[in-house]
């Protein structure tokens, strides 16, 4: 009949439900971080919805989404070596020519390399070392907004 | 007939037994095989992290040659190194060696009664300190 409006069946409605819950509990598991207790008595599916919106609220506030650090591989954390043989074929060059041997200097620099004179900091590690301190850094001002996000909606933090 | 081969056969054993064993050298007469065990690297305004011997591009042994006044070893890949001793000196019957190399300085101590090894190594804005160990041979 022209004008008449649908009614969705119960079944309909319940297989809504359940893909909306889906959906919302696919946000990060990161966001379970923040614990936050309903203080309105609010039912597991609005929980999840704060939960939703809270974490994309604070991704756009903090410019931090901490699902893609997750994905993100970590760098290497192998040594230089290959850069410190090619140091210290530079640096056996400078000593052959303080020795008088100009020209020997950079085959000894690079045959010999060097005991001590090649040896460089590990650069990769200090790199991921310095990645994680900014990654935490990040993670928790990421926290405090959701934080401040669910205190909003009626949420008290633990 | 067998007891008294008995008691010859073991007065031998005990014999050799008892003798001393000879106690390892570290006072240069000897060549010595080191190998770093705690490695730190250090820079400044940065905090000193740790290492390892292949990660500061060092081999994990060194001989130490003091009749050639050299000091080998060989990287990971097979390249081998050479190291010139320079002056070696005891201090407090412990034996130091110093040298520079390139731009780099360095400085070994072994312990003379249990061959600790203490190495340092400077260069332009980066310190390394290396302890291990060493065996005679």
């Amino acid at each position: 009949m022209a004008g008449s409006r649908t009614v969705p069946s119960r079944a309909g409605r319940r297989l809504a439900a359940m893909a909306l819950a889906c959906c919302l509990a696919a946000s990060p598991t990161l966001a379970q971080q923040v614990i936050a207790y309903p203080e309105k008595g609010q039912s597991p599916q609005q929980q999840e919805r704060d939960r939703y919106e809270c974490y994309n609220w604070a991704t756009q506030q903090t410019g931090f989404n901490p699902q893609t650090q997750l994905t993100q591989p970590a760098p290497s954390t192998g040594g230089e070596v290959v850069g410190g043989a090619a140091r210290g074929a530079a640096i056996g060059a400078v000593g052959g020519a303080i020795g008088g041997d100009a020209g020997k200097g950079a085959g000894i620099g690079a045959a010999a390399g060097g005991m001590f004179g090649a040896m460089r900091r590990n650069e990769n590690r200090r790199q991921v070392q310095q990645q994680q301190q900014q990654n935490a850094m990040q993670m928790d001002s990421f926290n405090r907004a959701m934080g401040a996000c669910l205190r909003g909606r009626g949420y008290t933090l633990g | 007939m067998p007891r008294s081969i008995m008691l010859v056969g073991t007065t031998t054993l005990a014999c050799w037994l008892a003798q001393p064993v000879a106690a390892a050298t570290y006072d240069g007469s000897q060549p010595l095989t080191c190998a770093p065990v705690n490695i730190v690297s250090c820079s400044p305004g940065d905090e000193c992290q740790p290492e390892t011997a292949e990660a500061v591009n060092l081999p994990r042994f060194l001989k130490f040659d003091f009749s050639q006044k050299q000091i080998t070893g060989m990287r990971p890949n097979g390249a081998a190194l050479t190291t010139t001793m320079g002056e070696l000196r005891r201090v407090a019957d412990n034996l130091v060696l110093q040298g520079t190399e390139g731009k780099f300085m360095w400085s070994v101590m072994i312990g003379a009664t249990n061959g600790d090894l203490t190495l340092t190594v400077g260069g332009d804005q980066v310190g390394f300190l290396v302890f291990g160990a060493c065996t005679q041979g």
